[in-house]
């Protein structure tokens, strides 16, 4: 029958073994449109297309190439054999239109005159899940959807509009035009191409036009997979890779010349950027990637020239228009930011593990459902519920489950936080709790290697591994060890809300992780720790989730081990870290960073163990129960044990002290009580009631869990359990001399609780529905209630800029105390262990003693060594006189050169509606010993401190000639320094084998003094004057300790893969390519 | 399989309920001061004041015994406002005891002794060197100290000697109260004392001619160790107890004597009227009751001799109660001079010692606890145990022999196995108990 409509040729590319091929093509024959002809042209592998294309459509033409050249090619090769048409239509194999899809673009072609007409898309199996209606793109060629993913199509996107970008899988373009534009550029094969022809058809000043009345349906099989990439030159890239190399491609051709300048030089900073995040993240494909399109460019460069003069023999438009026609922004980092907060780490860099797709749609269906359906935000709630798109549908419509309000809400938090944190980042920070200023980077590492370190009298014990992690990171910050506190005070915490949210993460919704992870910013011990300076208790609440979650998944508690560990590979290899010996490696590690800073840590997996074990008894897991939770727990701390090992030295050395490695005894009656406990609170938050509402919510939680839930929230419960009864009796001092820091097993059940919290949440979007109603709706509302109110005081904890962490302390008004510039001197700091700006030993419940040597404590003395050795006499000096046994506490304190006792009672001076800090009462028996000394004088007295000036005070170095008094000598800091002659030096270093008097060079003889100190006699002298200097001699074991340590977390780090990976520096070799970890699973 | 969930519901409360039960039942106090005796102790220091020189009153001695088996070191260290000060070594042997002479080392005219024995078991007491008033060294100085009975009045001298035993400088105020109210003379408000010195504060000074004068001693910094002294006559008394307002106060051996004096005085340190009721208990012809009403921030004083309504003669115990605490002090003597003896403050350990060897009248021994307690009795020079006695509830023990606890270097020790004795010896005097002395308290 004659027409007269316009002719359209549809041009069909099939590649290999396209399953929708017939049904494209039988949907392009049943066309309503009278002058539609049909091409298929068959891109290689073609050997059946002219069969399957004769049983069901006769008399479209088929055209076969040799070679998979890829669409771009085939579709200009289809171009050049078709003449006289006035419309091409370039159409997928995978598709399927209505069947008056042609005529209504056409129509739309004429009316508008567009040089460009896309369909409205739709999923192929449901065509009321929309795909694309148009797109557009960002100046640097990232596309941007106009739908959001997943989203129903109720008519709303069915309005005519000019688009950038029309997607292919079906795209009518003019004839003229796509002459004009030299059709597709055959260097983008695919992915990529729909982009490059849309930007240049608009650059010519051509229409680009979404015509939604045209649906076709799209299986979209390459993007989900379903088909690999097949044509040459392609093969072996990755979807990334291609996307990204012809988006630039795309950029570096599209614009003028100094724009293209500028928009390259943004896009290279921003691929630097990603590139860090990437190498940040492990993420190798993506860093080869971005290398490798810029590669691709360089190696392209003379096409780039080629298409830059076609462009600008075309181009109408001026760069400022066309950019007037994209989005603003750039849509990558949105992008990825959105599926990062969204999704997780791996989502958002293109890692979606095929195997959980499924159950990760059930999850999406049960989130949306449930009793929280009633906080539905609008009307379609229920009428999806019924819907099965629903399994489509991303983002359920309730409170705080929508994308933009969790934004907001983190946002919103993070915003609180910072508020919050604002004075803590560049103002005064006091000499508080863990808070003296450090030494100097350098400084730090030899405090880790020294022999010798002044604690007390003196110590030849190990270095602390607690100086070996500051020196570490002091380093990474280049020496600036000032802002290491305050990253801690300003990061700890977000960073276990984080940790937090990785727990949760397969286990419950992203609300339920956002309101847990905001219930730990909530929880009082955080606020606490930065009010009391306890970095060392930041450090572990930092890392006490990431415990929990890696112990969980080595203890295989329900829902945490999601894929078996990796094959066992040999250690160094990559994948190592992945296999089960990785992981334990994993947990042991975070252990001992936490036990470096904190080693009443160790308690945190010897809790899990124990809360896993005793629910086990009463409530046994299904699957596999293979693993022996003791063995495990043996495991992870023998092996702790040697990252840790001068601190394990010298605990066994420490003898009847080595208990008090895991912390100092408090006194009761300033330690909190049960219900406070409860609250997690040890100072000043959480004293109101507000702060029982997250324990409320967390034991709801417990309640009206079910399924696998309820598996772990019985684990939780039984952990927190055993962690409040430990706490409760180390509160009340019933353990003796076994006082692991209560705010370490705080930090543990502070994770507890708001992990109960998110499990809460989820049993209450999940489980509700499947029990009658009654109680359990309740306290479903209550639960809400309660984490909700939480925010309230949170708020309000925010509004000193430094959750009330004091400006001064007590310790900085005793700067001026200093007895003695010769000879040097030592103050001697008595009180409750968290209120002593220092490491210390245990004298008695509440008091804890430790000096500083020649004035406030400083990074020398921030750790204390378990093992008191020879400082034993100071505190035994000082329980006898609390014990009424001495009334000479002077004379025997002056034998190890202090000059100055301060009893706190607090770490800071509390000023009314200026700062507080929580009072920690030293023994009244201790202070009315001190007060009954006849050799020591009360020099100052307030109510945080009490400060006595000891009148038998002579300096650490000391002289006596015959008959006269004694007297300090030497320099303070370098003990060294004009000695008198024919006297009697008294040096009250220890160990005194390890020091030499030197007078003039020569070695003076030395005798031991009350089994500790050193007597050395001066010869008679001619000079006029004599030089000495005291000399430290010591074999250098604890550097060898330290090295030994060291070395070891190296060399572990290394297993982590890096052995493999840097195989070419041992050996000289450039080391086989090595496959993508995703390519060699899938085989 | 069944769940077992209940049974670890049931598990997991019972491990709630035993941290609510350690909770509850242990209770954390902040342990004060030590006052137990302790063989590990390594040095002990008694402290005594109010003593004066023989150039200007009635000479002050100080008695050391040692307790314990083993020998001791002593140092003494004594103070005195006009005079550096002076230090001295001794050593006393196992059980024994020396007397030691302020003077002998220290040209000032009062003293404050500091003896600091080197280990567990030392006592000591002062006196006048006639050995008539006696009152034992104390080990602790203190911040607050109540006297009462002060007289001022011409041929008087009522003082108060602070000694600061420590090193830290001292601040204090003194305040007093006489029969016609409360005085707070300027001169005694801030009053400084440097460490390790001796000051005597001369009441009269402010407070002239007046008698029946109590005071309030409050320490503003640091501890002080303080004694009243009375100078009548020729006749001097010291107090070195604080007389600690009470409710109730039992002295149980007062002279009713002929020519004897024996009064209570009262001080009220209150802001409210307070009526103390006195009971005289004889022995022989009942109970006698009477009151005394007390002013606020007044004094007033209670005559149980020369009373009309008591019978003349012999030693009668005497309880002073009030709704509200009174500070009281027993004055008793003669028309030489006051002697003063402080309420009894119960102990579960008494030294009773004659160093001076001049004997008494009586040694009373009472249970002030509502249940029989046994006391031992041991004489420290031969360590040995000597005998075991049982005073009834509230019951008294009476030693009447003359020599029994007056041997030189004897010290007999009772012990009871709670803090319930309260221990009054009487000198041997004319009239008869003018001369009450207070037992010593061991370390």
């Amino acid at each position: 029958m004659e027409t007269r409509a316009p002719a359209v040729v549809a041009i069909v590319v099939t590649t290999g073994y396209g399953p929708g091929l017939e049904a494209t093509v039988a949907s392009l024959t049943d066309q309503d449109y009278p002058a539609l002809s049909v091409l298929v042209v068959a891109n290689g592998q073609s050997e059946l297309v002219p069969e399957r294309i004769a049983a069901i459509a006769p008399d479209v033409y088929v055209r076969l190439l040799d070679e998979n050249r890829g669409f771009a090619a085939a579709c200009n090769e289809g171009g050049l054999l078709v003449q006289g048409s006035a419309f091409f239509l370039f159409c997928h194999d995978d598709i399927r239109l209505d069947s008056d899809a042609v005529s209504i673009m056409v129509e739309a072609a004429y009316r508008t005159n567009a040089g460009i007409v896309t369909p409205k898309f739709v999923d192929y199996e449901d065509p009321m899940v929309l795909l694309h209606v148009g797109q557009t793109s960002d100046r640097f060629g990232v596309i941007k959807e106009r739908n959001e993913i997943g989203e129903i199509d109720h008519g709303q996107q069915d309005l005519e509009r000019d688009v950038f970008v029309a997607p292919g899988g079906a795209m009518l373009i003019r004839t003229d035009l796509f002459t004009t534009l030299r059709g597709f550029d055959p260097l983008i094969p695919a992915l990529g191409e729909d982009l490059d022809i849309c930007w240049r058809a608009q650059s010519a000043g051509a229409r680009i036009l979404v015509a939604p009345a045209a649906k076709v349906a799209h299986r979209e099989s390459i993007a989900r997979g379903e088909r690999a990439l097949s044509a040459i030159g392609v093969r072996r890239s990755s979807r990334q890779s291609l996307q990204r190399r012809h988006q630039l491609l795309v950029v570096a051709t599209g614009w003028g010349f100094w724009q293209t300048i500028w928009i390259l030089s943004q896009l290279l900073v921003l691929d630097l950027v990603e590139l860090i995040v990437s190498g940040l993240g492990r993420d190798p494909e993506r860093i080869r990637a971005i290398l490798g399109s810029w590669r691709w460019l360089a190696f392209h460069r003379r096409h780039i020239v080629s298409r830059r003069k076609q462009r600008k023999s075309v181009a109408a438009l001026s760069d400022t228009n066309l950019r007037r026609l994209q989005v603003g922004g750039v849509n990558r980092i949105k992008t990825f930011a959105n599926t990062l907060v969204r999704e997780g780490y791996d989502a958002a860099r293109g890692i979606l593990p095929e195997a959980d797709e499924e159950q990760r749609q059930e999850n999406r269906v049960d989130s949306g459902v449930g009793f929280g359906a009633s906080f539905a935000e609008n009307d379609e709630f229920d009428e999806i519920t019924e819907n099965p798109n629903l399994a489509l549908r991303r983002r359920p419509s309730k409170i705080f489950t929508s994308f933009r309000s969790q934004i907001l809400l983190i946002g919103a938090v993070a915003s609180f936080w910072a508020i919050g944190t604002r004075n803590l980042v560049s103002t005064h920070l006091p000499l508080l709790g863990r808070l003296a200023p450090l030494d100097s980077w350098w400084s730090t590492w030899r405090h880790f290697f020294a022999s010798w370190s002044p604690n007390g009298v003196g110590t030849g014990t190990p270095g602390m591994p607690g100086y070996g992690v500051i020196a570490f990171f002091g380093t990474f910050v280049f020496g600036r060890m000032g802002t290491l506190p305050r990253i801690v005070l300003i990061m700890a915490i977000p960073v276990g809300a984080i940790g937090i949210a990785r727990l949760l993460k397969h286990k419950v919704s992203n609300r339920a992780r956002i309101l847990a992870s905001i219930g730990y910013l909530a929880m009082p011990l955080g606020a606490n720790m930065i009010a009391q300076g306890r970095i060392d208790v930041l450090v572990v609440v930092a890392t006490a989730p990431f415990i929990v979650r890696r112990l969980f998944e080595l203890l295989n508690v329900p829902g945490f081990r999601t894929q078996p560990y990796g094959p066992n590979v040999p250690f160094g290899h990559r994948g190592w870290r992945t296999s089960e010996a990785g992981q334990r490696t994993v947990v042991v590690m975070l252990v001992a960073l936490s036990m470096a800073m904190a080693p009443a840590a160790a308690f945190i997996p010897l809790l899990i163990v124990a809360g896993v074990w005793l629910a086990r008894q009463f409530e046994p897991d299904s699957g596999e129960l293979s693993i022996q939770p003791w063995r495990l727990l043996g495991s992870i701390m023998g092996t702790t044990v040697w990252f840790l090992l001068p601190l394990a030295a010298d605990t066994l050395l420490a003898g009847r002290r080595a208990l008090e490695v895991f912390g100092l005894r408090r006194g009761p009656w300033s330690s909190p009580d049960l219900w406070a406990l409860v609250k997690g609170a040890d100072g000043g938050f959480g004293q109101s009631w507000w702060f029982y509402l997250l324990p409320l919510a967390a034991l709801l939680g417990l309640v009206i869990s079910r399924n696998e839930r309820r598996a772990v929230a019985n684990k939780l419960a039984s952990i927190y359990a055993l962690a409040l009864l430990l706490s409760m009796l180390v509160s009340r001092g019933l353990l003796g001399p076994l006082a692991p820091d209560l705010d370490v097993l705080l930090a543990l059940q502070a994770v507890l609780v708001v992990t109960l919290v998110g499990l809460g949440i989820s049993s209450l979007e999940n489980d509700i529905t499947v029990t009658k109603f009654g109680f359990t709706q309740l306290v479903a509302g209550v639960l809400v209630g309660a984490v909700s109110l939480t925010a309230v005081p949170f708020m309000l904890d925010s509004s000193s800029g430094r959750f009330d962490l004091p400006s001064t302390s007590v310790a900085e008004s005793l700067g001026q105390l200093s007895s003695s510039q010769s000879g040097g001197f030592r103050v001697l700091w008595l009180g409750d262990p968290t209120v002593l700006p220092l490491g210390g030993w245990s004298v008695a419940p509440g008091v804890a003693a430790a000096t500083s040597m020649n004035g406030l404590p400083g990074g020398a003395t921030f750790f204390a060594p378990p093992d008191s050795g020879t400082s034993d006499l100071i505190l035994t000096a000082v329980k006898n006189a609390m014990d009424g046994n001495s009334v000479q506490l002077g004379a025997a304190l002056a034998a190890a050169g202090i000059s100055t006792v301060v009893v706190l009672n607090a770490g800071a001076p509390n000023f009314s509606g200026v700062q507080s800090s929580p009072v920690r009462s030293a023994p009244q028996r201790l202070v009315a010993a001190l007060g009954h000394q006849t050799d020591l004088s009360l020099s100052l007295q307030t109510a945080s401190e009490e400060t006595f000036s000891n009148l038998k005070f002579h300096g650490i170095v000391s002289a006596q000639q015959s008959g006269g008094v004694v007297s300090p000598i030497f320099s303070n800091v370098t003990f060294s320094g004009e000695t008198p002659t024919n006297a009697t030096v008294h040096a009250a270093l220890a160990p005194a084998g390890a020091f030499a008097l030197e007078v003039n060079g020569v070695s003076v003889s030395r005798e031991m003094r009350k089994g500790w100190g050193a007597t050395y006699s001066t010869p008679t002298s001619t000079n006029s004057v004599n030089i000495g200097t005291l000399v430290l001699h010591q074999l250098p074991l604890n550097g060898l300790l330290a090295g030994f340590t060291l070395l070891l977390w190296l060399v572990v780090w290394l297993g982590f893969g890096w052995i493999q990976r840097l195989e070419w520096a041992f050996t000289f070799r450039t080391s086989r390519k090595i496959q993508p970890r995703r390519a060699k699973e899938s085989r | 399989m069944k769940s077992l969930r209940p049974n670890l519901a049931i598990v997991l409360g019972a491990v709630l309920l035993l941290c609510a039960a350690v909770n509850y039942l242990e209770q954390p106090v902040n342990p004060g001061a030590s006052t137990d005796s302790n063989l590990a102790t390594n040095s002990a220091v008694l402290y005594c004041t109010g003593l004066g020189s023989a150039k200007h009153h009635e000479a002050g001695l100080i008695t050391l015994q040692n307790t314990s088996g083993e020998k001791r070191a002593v140092t003494i260290s004594v103070s005195s406002p006009d005079a550096p000060i002076a230090t001295t070594k001794l050593t006393l042997n196992g059980f024994r005891s020396k007397t030691f002479n302020p003077s002998s080392i220290s040209a000032g005219s009062y003293f404050g002794v500091s003896v600091q024995f080197s280990g567990a078991g030392g006592i000591a007491q002062e006196s006048t060197m006639n050995g008539l008033n006696v009152a034992p060294c104390i080990a602790s100085g203190s911040r607050s100290w109540y006297g009462a009975g002060f007289d001022t009045t011409v041929g008087s001298l009522g003082a108060i000697s602070i000694y600061n035993p420590t090193g830290t400088p001292a601040v204090l105020n003194i305040v007093a109260f006489t029969p016609t109210g409360y005085v707070a003379p300027a001169p005694f408000q801030g009053l400084s004392i440097p460490g390790h010195a001796l000051r005597l504060i001369d009441l009269g000074s402010q407070i002239v001619n007046r008698s029946d004068i109590a005071t309030q001693v409050t320490v503003l910094r640091g501890s002080l160790v303080l004694a009243g002294v009375q100078e009548s006559g020729s006749h001097e008394t010291l107090l070195t107890q604080s007389a600690t307002p009470q409710d109730s106060v039992t002295y149980s051996a007062v002279s009713t004597a002929g020519t004897a004096v024996s009064v209570i005085r009262l001080a009220n340190t209150l802001k409210r009227d307070v009526t103390a009721r006195v009971v005289v208990d004889d022995g022989v012809y009942g109970k006698i009751r009477f009151s005394v009403p007390v002013a606020a921030y007044s004094t007033a004083q209670a005559s149980i001799s020369p009373n009309t309504a008591i019978a003349v003669g012999g030693l009668v115990s005497v309880t002073v109660s009030s709704k509200r605490p009174l500070a009281t002090t027993m004055v008793t003597g003669d028309t030489k001079g006051l002697n003063w003896l402080p309420s009894s403050i119960a102990s579960s350990t008494v030294v009773v010692t004659d160093p001076m060897g001049l004997g008494y009248d009586q040694v009373i021994l009472s249970n002030t606890s509502n249940t029989a307690v046994h006391v031992t009795e041991t004489q420290l020079n031969s360590g040995a145990l000597q005998s075991t006695y049982t005073i009834k509830a509230h019951g008294k023990l009476l030693f009447a022999s003359g020599t029994r606890f007056t041997a030189p270097n004897v010290a007999t020790v009772f012990r009871a196995a709670s803090p319930v004795l309260v221990a009054t010896m009487v000198r041997t005097s004319t009239p008869q108990g003018i001369y009450p002395v207070a037992p010593l308290v061991s370390r």
